[in-house]
């Protein structure tokens, strides 16, 4: 994470953890790099339940919730990271799945990730 | 659950013009809002109406998003929207925004030759 004046929004108005433009950030990081998988996936995802046939909810309401993040974690948040955490929040949210269900399937999909060997964080994402 | 998607949205005609001169609102919203802080105050020239949409503010808390609102592009000066601006006077910003947030620029809001 690059070193940031954070200070700066809070004299801004509102709460609008996004809303940067003209504040000092130095310049912008043009580096490009090839999606992952995973990113793919995440966007897959966000296509699928905000497209018009789901409806869970819309991209606007996608925004809503990322830049309801507090500053540290939208700074310290990687894009899709911070989608496929508003992801999660808005079906909680819209009642799509329960949080009891969602840790369920988490833990089950870190169990078989474990049973393969792979080396799996249980570390509570906020 | 289904929400329509951008068809069948009716609403009066556009406030504004294209060619007009607009004002954007310097108010604070009170929710999700995609008016960014530099632009608020700031005086532009509507140069294409988008058409109407749904309101985003209202869209974001799952809210159907009506009456639609009209987008307008509206372009800036950039010597008129930062201090010390160092660029060419000839440089332009356009920005996407919604009729609630645009005023009609009142006489003594023009500066002359703008």
């Amino acid at each position: 994470m690059p070193e940031r004046i954070t200070n700066i929004r809070k004299g801004t108005p509102g709460n609008a953890v996004h809303d940067v433009g003209g504040l000092d950030f130095g310049p912008v990081d043009r580096e490009e790099h090839d999606l992952s998988l995973y990113e793919k996936r995440v966007d897959a995802l966000l296509m699928l339940l905000a497209g018009p046939k789901n409806s869970a909810f819309r991209v606007d309401a996608l925004r809503r919730t990322v830049e309801d993040y507090a500053e540290q974690e939208y700074d310290g948040t990687p894009y899709y990271d911070r989608w496929i955490r508003a992801i999660r929040n808005l079906l909680l949210e819209q009642e799509i799945v329960t949080e009891a269900e969602l840790d369920a399937k988490i833990a089950s999909v870190c169990d078989r990730l474990e049973a393969e060997g792979q080396i799996v964080s249980r570390k509570p994402v906020p | 659950m289904s929400t329509p998607f951008e068809k069948d949205i009716a609403t009066d005609g556009p406030l504004f013009s294209v060619g007009e001169r607009v004002r954007v609102d310097d108010r604070r919203s009170l929710g999700h809002c995609r008016t960014p802080f530099y632009l608020r105050g700031k005086e532009g020239e509507v140069i294409a109406i988008e058409g109407p949409f749904r309101d985003p503010e209202k869209l974001a808390y799952h809210k159907p998003g009506l009456p639609a609102a009209y987008l307008y592009r509206v372009r800036f000066k950039q010597d008129e929207m930062w201090h010390g601006y160092d660029g060419s006077a000839r440089d332009r910003l356009e920005a996407d925004l919604f009729e609630p947030w645009l005023q009609k620029a009142s006489e003594s809001d023009i500066k002359g030759g703008a």
